[in-house]
């Protein structure tokens, strides 16, 4: 059976690890944008296969259990109640027939997930359950749909510690083969300026707002089409800059100024809307060696995972117990 | 002629982020460039280094995402500049060829007339150049299955249109800079539309499920708008069969 969507806002979607391998036929590899969260909640179900998950961005959904299982919540800093009342992110609960789960209020953060127990059973195409709009592939949620996930198999009443990487301010970038378009002088602005995101974003891009002058390039407007990379940072005709993330155009002629680095991709697509950073620019070796400290933090996830005594969803007065200290990162509730 | 600190000299090798490679034969537009790229391009898919995941190539470039953690950047540019040594100009293989059905002006080509003007010729004229045309897949981009075909002859040189359309359908024949550009899904766009062809190249029901690959051959044919409507996508993965 399956889970009923019951209101869902525009922008969730299936995601998994997307269908790498394909640019060269016009298709960018998608998948979910944190890849973080995306591993927290399979470290949870011990999942070492490519499960799906629904991902949201920006407003979360009401969904109705058609059959029980267990899940869980990570990304995003979001509420999630079950029968309205609270759970905590990043700890595993289960659900009963006719159950209501509600995803809302994403506060720190923009991506938010609802992982269930061997994942979501949706369409594969490529290998991948991905939704992508623009290539019309995989699932993107509908108020109204059902979705089949797996039967829960060997589940565990877990938890891991959340980590709070939703409102960094600093992204680390490298230089690139289309840096030289820009002067010296623009590009040292660009390390300069402070940042702002924009509500122009989805899983294609971010737009970026900034104060001050706009980033000319000197004949970068005549680029030709070349295969885009995930995390270029393009300049368009008006000077303003795209961060481009999973669902991005394949290729494209407008001018890259830099690229930011594979560790840092999950953290900048956290950033919430009207939050401010700044990019700091590093070598291509410690780039590689953040993605290899980062490949190491997420294979070393499921050692996290740590059994909860008992189970929270059977704990009606959850919140009158001591579990501030330990199982959750402490500040969950002073923003709620 | 000595050149000048600042001249770039290629091929140039440079990291695209972390995990990708760019190669680039020029800065600008050459279909020799074009050929060198795909030449490369099936020499490292041909024999494909250990932790190189896929590539991309482009009008005169070609991109390798690899795995930093398991060849080096440094290693891999290596490896590239050892096929570099290698003949490019002549091609080492021969990619497929299709013919593929087209519906020429009326409302699958709304631009033709447009075109005309632009070239100075009849329409007829203009539909006939462009089936007579043997035409390279030179890249696929923008969207899924949408190839970059040429080079159409010289009177082609037209620019693109100054409007943008906000979509036109998949199978769109699109015309600017002596390319045409073959969509397999709607998308928006400043091209010029001159035909539609009722066969789409990306089909989620076929294997391969993108029939075009760059390094292809087409030539289009025109058919009337009622046989167009007679034709599906498996005549052009029947000839792929052969």
């Amino acid at each position: 059976m399956t889970l009923f969507v019951k209101k869902v806002f525009p922008g969730a979607s299936i995601q998994d690890n997307g269908r790498p391998g394909l640019q060269r036929f016009g298709l960018t590899a998608g998948g979910a944008v944190d890849t973080l969260a995306l591993n927290l909640g399979r470290s949870l179900f011990g999942d070492k296969s490519n499960t799906s998950v629904i991902e949201f961005s920006g407003a979360g959904g009401k969904f109705i259990v058609k059959r029980p299982s267990f899940f869980a919540s990570t990304g995003a800093n979001s509420t999630i109640k079950l029968n309205g009342v609270l759970k905590l992110q990043a700890e595993v609960f289960s659900a009963s027939e006719d159950d209501e789960i509600e995803v809302s209020s994403i506060s720190t953060g923009f991506y938010s997930y609802l992982h269930v127990a061997g994942g979501f059973l949706t369409a594969v195409h490529f290998g991948s359950r991905s939704g992508n709009i623009r290539a019309g592939l995989g699932t993107i949620l509908k108020t109204g749909d059902y979705l089949p996930y797996a039967s829960p198999v060997n589940v565990k009443i877990s938890a891991i510690k959340m980590r709070n990487y939703t409102n960094c301010n600093k992204i680390r970038l490298i230089s690139g083969p289309q840096t030289r378009l820009f002067s010296k002088k623009i590009f040292d602005n660009f390390l300069k300026t402070e940042f702002t995101i924009t509500s122009s974003r989805d899983r294609m891009g971010i737009r970026l707002g900034h104060q001050g002058k706009k980033f000319d390039t000197k004949s970068g407007l005549n680029v030709l089409s070349e295969a885009i990379e995930i995390g270029d940072i393009q300049i368009d005709g008006q000077g303003v800059p795209t961060i481009l993330l999973n669902d991005r155009q394949p290729t494209g002629g407008y001018p890259r100024i830099a690229t930011v680095i594979s560790a840092d991709l999950h953290k900048v697509a956290q950033i919430g809307v009207n939050s401010t950073f700044k990019f700091t620019l590093v070598s291509l070796n410690e780039a590689i060696k953040a993605l290899k400290d980062f490949t190491d933090e997420l294979s070393d996830l499921e050692n996290e995972v740590f059994n909860l005594t008992r189970d929270p969803s059977d704990i009606d007065n959850l919140l009158s117990y001591g579990l501030i200290d330990g199982a959750i990162r402490g500040d969950e509730y002073e923003e709620s | 002629m000595i050149a000048k600190k600042k001249d770039i000299v290629f091929p140039r090798i440079s990291p695209l982020g972390d995990k990708g490679l760019l190669i680039e034969f020029g800065n600008h537009f050459e279909i020799s460039s074009n050929k060198k790229a795909l030449a490369l391009d099936f020499l490292i898919n041909n024999s494909l280094p250990k932790g190189v995941q896929e590539t991309t190539p482009t009008l005169i470039s070609l991109m390798v995402r690899f795995n930093p953690l398991e060849i080096t950047y440094g290693h891999l540019k290596e490896k590239i500049l050892f096929f570099l040594e290698k003949d490019l100009e002549t091609p080492t293989h021969l990619g497929r060829s299709f013919v593929i059905p087209a519906v020429y002006g009326g409302d699958d080509g709304p631009d033709l007339e447009e075109i005309s003007d632009l070239m100075g010729l009849r329409s007829d004229q203009v539909v006939s150049s462009h089936t007579e045309s043997q035409q390279q897949v030179m890249m696929l981009g923008f969207g899924a299955g949408c190839s970059y075909c040429g080079l159409l002859p010289q009177v082609w040189n037209i620019p693109r249109g100054e409007k943008v359309k906000p979509s036109v359908p998949g199978g769109s024949l699109l015309i600017a800079l002596r390319q045409t550009v073959f969509p397999a899904t709607p998308m928006p766009t400043g091209w010029r539309r001159i035909g539609t062809s009722p066969c789409l190249t990306f089909n989620l029901n076929k294997e391969p499920k993108f029939l075009l690959n760059a390094g292809d051959s087409i030539r289009f044919e025109q058919v009337s708008k009622n046989k167009a409507r007679s034709i599906s996508d498996d005549i052009l993965w029947e000839t792929f069969e052969k």
